[in-house]
């Protein structure tokens, strides 16, 4: 009899559930889950916490569970994220960021301008020693903080929470601090993350962002591991339409894409040199060039190579390259032929700014022909440098046998992948020197100034590359408020360093290429290679 | 026996002390930087470099990190991962449980497949049977994991999906949860293949030296003698021959279940399973020198440990074996 009431009680409680709310009810029991195979394919990512994370898949999930102040929409747009407008006075050296009213963290928590001043006082803490704190340092008086030297620039970073507003002060005029604003490492947090410190994300209670997803279970294991996150049910943006991500931790690529295949995952990483056979089985929806590039430069400072006077040499093996060969053969066409540093998509960007699109076999033959008529000698086989174990040594024999065709002598010099290649090459031991950049934020300055500018000799200036008259172009756009001219300044400044100098041949733009099981009908991935999970559409 | 044991169990700690006094010195001396390794492509202001030296006492000289390691060791504390800051204790205690389920139904398994060929064998020599195991024990040690573990996930996993026999689908999740420490109450399914490739690679040695073994025994007088007295052949292989057979065959049991561990940092990492294994090699891999000194430790006293009971287990087979504590010398 007390069953019956019960079931009778029950009967009528869940029709009126449905009468009130039958729709949303219904509408989230069909939300399906997600299981990602390819995000953690290579392993468990460095941090998820997005004052710490250096990596792109440990930082894809952190700006799911952080939302900024602006982001880079799929098709490359900066918008505002937290912030709904942002304006600039006193030439770019000072910003003022108004916020979306009503926005709230998943414990509840109001998203205030002071969230992220707390949020910056945390990830910046030369304590907290975070890889990506020297992104603040474009703030006023932040270098001193993030190294340690100095208290934290409260005067630079103004949050009026009654407002909504928060001011930011510059070191320089900076007018991409916009985009540059967007990077994970400045995203607001809740008062009780607070002084937290790394240990914050191994406790998914703890890890509380204002994202579109939370953190249901956080990192517990490395490979084999997993990741769950969750709607995040205060999120004041759109609802994602999954009920859940999990994210799957493997240490072999094989493994995750045969688990991918084997059924156990929605989507999976393609294994080296399987692109074209897995691409054409499964479909190519998971393929979006992103904005990165990679390059072989020539030392500056090398004898044989280096300097103005070694111009027709390096321009012989530039055109020498076959881009083409590169693209097809290592990365059957995931990774394109880079006519240019800048990659497409980049605002500013320009087709065809470097040397050479394709490969100009008579011209380099000239060129080197021209060189040797000037007295230069048949050099020793010239080195080209790289890390090994990543797959680099099939790059640089193309490129060996390319340059054969022109009779330049050349030869691979692989080191070892400890650690020290980029310290080596910093320090001018390099003659041709592999390279590669992917964009922090979509901007033009992230390329040239840190890969050409004289400042960065002995950091990501592996080339040692010093032209006064690329550091005037770069300067000038850096300090310039006037868009089109900043980027028209970027565009004469990569012609400085590509066709006039001939100091870096980009070989191909980096791509990212994912196997999607056929039940994924949305899968969009933003040029920075992000995965926008709360916009996946399954089923 | 228990002064020989005490001995061996102090013989152990030295080897454990100058086994990770090595491995440290070998960390500062090989080139190689776990900082740079961290940041990839992109250079770090020094100023940040600092910052992350620091953190991790790598701005101290070699042998203050030296006693300072030593120092945490003795208070419990492994210190932390190098590559995402995760404390040494926890990703041991995450990975042990992991590893010792694989190990042991990896060892249960080889003792089966063993035993099974290696009696076949030798019962059935010259047979169809013994010539397949032969095959078969030769065929498989030539395979490396990698290549056997991702055979398997073709074989076992994506090929049965692929064509609608899920039932024959063995690669699935590594359970999760599991009642009496060993046995997998769901997805027990994604136990076995792991278990199954561990097990093959020694298993087939083992096979091979009990079927030699086992037939050495069998030429013995004792055995003709056993027959004659009209013991039934199953009584005289299993009491008499088996037995006997058994003692080198548990040498190379013992040392099976040490090199077993190699194979299982393998399989784990082919089949990402969430123990010690898969840690090791990555951990290796990006100079993760407290995860990697961890994890030896355990490592290296679980090899002493397999040693000393393998020697005590002489005993026990064979009752005419003494253990004498001047042996140690």
């Amino acid at each position: 009899m007390k069953v019956q009431t019960l079931g009778k009680s029950a009967a009528v409680l869940a029709a009126l559930a449905l009468a009130v709310g039958g729709t949303v009810v219904s509408a989230h029991a069909a939300a399906p889950a997600y299981i990602d195979c390819q995000n953690f394919a290579a392993g468990e990512p460095d941090h998820i916490d997005p004052a710490l994370t250096s990596t792109l898949v440990g930082a894809n999930t952190a700006t799911m569970l952080f939302d900024g102040l602006t982001d880079t929409d799929a098709n490359g747009n900066l918008y505002g994220e937290v912030a709904s407008k942002w304006t600039t006075k006193d030439g770019a050296k000072t910003w003022v960021f108004t916020l979306k009213k009503n926005l709230k963290f998943s414990n509840g928590e109001a998203v205030l301008p002071s969230s992220f001043v707390n949020g910056w006082k945390r990830a910046l803490d030369s304590k907290l020693a975070s890889e990506v704190a020297y992104h603040g340092d474009f703030i006023a008086g932040m270098n001193a903080y993030s190294t340690g030297k100095g208290a934290f620039p409260a005067s630079s970073v103004v949050a009026d929470d009654k407002a909504m507003t928060l001011t930011v002060k510059m070191d320089n005029p900076t007018a991409d601090w916009p985009a540059i604003v967007s990077h994970s490492v400045f995203s607001p947090i809740p008062t009780s993350m607070v002084g937290a410190t790394e240990k914050v994300e191994e406790d998914g209670t703890k890890l509380v962002g204002n994202g579109p997803f939370m953190l249901e279970k956080a990192i517990t294991k490395r490979a084999g591991g997993e990741v769950v996150i969750v709607p995040n049910p205060n999120y004041g943006g759109k609802t994602p339409l999954l009920s859940k991500v999990t994210f799957k931790i493997f240490s072999d690529t094989n493994a995750a894409y045969n688990a991918f295949a084997s059924g156990q995952c929605d989507n999976g990483p393609i294994p080296a040199g399987r692109y074209t056979e897995l691409l054409t089985k499964w479909g190519t929806k998971g393929v979006k060039t992103v904005l990165g590039t990679d390059y072989w430069g020539f030392n500056w400072e090398d004898p044989t190579v280096g300097g103005t006077k070694n111009k027709l040499l390096r321009s012989a093996i530039a055109k020498a390259i076959d881009k083409n060969q590169i693209s097809e053969i290592i990365y059957q066409g995931v990774r394109k032929p880079a006519s240019g540093l800048l990659p497409p998509g980049i605002p500013g960007y320009k087709a065809g700014q470097g040397l050479t699109q394709g490969r100009d076999l008579d011209g380099a033959k000239a060129d080197y022909k021209k060189w040797l008529d000037l007295g230069n000698k048949t050099p020793a086989p010239i080195r080209l440098s790289y890390n090994d174990g990543a797959g680099w040594d099939k790059v640089a024999s193309i490129i060996v046998a390319n340059l054969k065709d022109v009779g330049i002598p050349a030869k691979l010099d692989p080191f070892a992948a400890d650690g020290t290649y980029f310290s080596k090459m910093r320090s001018g031991k390099g003659q041709i020197i592999r390279g590669g950049w992917f964009a922090d934020y979509p901007i033009a300055d992230n390329f040239l100034y840190p890969l050409l500018h004289s400042k960065t000799i002995d950091g990501d200036n592996l080339e040692r590359y010093n032209s006064k008259a690329f550091d005037a172009l770069v300067d000038s756009a850096r300090s310039s408020t006037n868009k089109s001219f900043a980027q028209s300044q970027y565009r004469r400044a990569e012609v400085q360093a590509l066709r006039n100098d001939v100091v870096m041949v980009p070989t191909v733009n980096r791509g990212v290429a994912v196997v999607l099981a056929p039940s994924t009908s949305t899968f969009p991935i933003t040029p920075l290679g992000m995965i926008v999970y709360d916009q996946i559409v399954k089923g | 026996m228990f002064t020989y044991t005490i001995k061996r169990l102090l013989q152990s700690l030295l080897v454990v002390w100058a086994a990770v006094t090595l491995m440290f010195a070998l960390f500062f001396i090989i080139p190689g930087d776990p900082i740079s390794l961290k940041s990839g492509e992109k250079s770090l202001p020094p100023e940040i470099l600092d910052n992350i030296e620091r953190k991790y006492g790598l701005d101290k000289p070699t042998y203050v990190q030296y006693f300072r390691f030593w120092g945490n060791l003795f208070r419990g504390d492994l210190g932390y991962s190098y590559k995402n800051d995760k404390s040494v204790n926890t990703i041991l205690h995450d990975g042990l449980s992991t590893s010792a389920r694989l190990l042991f139904w990896g060892a249960l398994f080889q003792l089966i497949i063993a035993l099974a060929v290696g009696l076949t064998s030798a019962i059935k020599r010259g047979s169809l049977g013994d010539r397949l195991g032969t095959v078969f024990s030769v065929g498989i040690q030539g395979i490396p994991v990698f290549v056997s573990g991702l055979l398997a996930q073709y074989l076992f996993g994506v090929l049965p999906f692929q064509v609608g026999w899920d039932w024959l689908n063995f690669f699935k999740p590594w359970p999760q949860t599991w009642t009496l420490g060993v046995i997998p109450t769901d997805s027990w399914k994604g136990m076995i293949l792991p278990a199954l490739v561990v097990a093959v690679v020694d298993a087939a040695f083992i096979a091979r030296m009990l079927r030699s073994s086992l037939l050495e025994v069998l030429r013995a007088d004792y055995i003709r003698t056993a027959f004659a007295k009209g013991l039934s052949a199953r009584r005289v292989w299993l009491h008499h021959a088996l037995r006997n057979a058994l003692i080198p065959v548990v040498t190379v049991y013992g040392t099976s279940l040490i090199a077993i561990f190699g194979v299982a940092v393998q399989t784990e990492k082919v089949f990402s399973l969430p123990g010690m294994g898969s840690t090791i090699a990555d951990s290796a891999l990006s100079q993760d020198a407290p995860v990697v000194l961890g994890l030896a430790i355990v490592v290296i006293a679980f090899g002493a440990f397999v040693n000393l009971v393998v020697d005590l287990s002489y005993a026990l087979i064979d009752p005419r074996i003494k253990i004498d504590a001047k042996a140690v010398h």
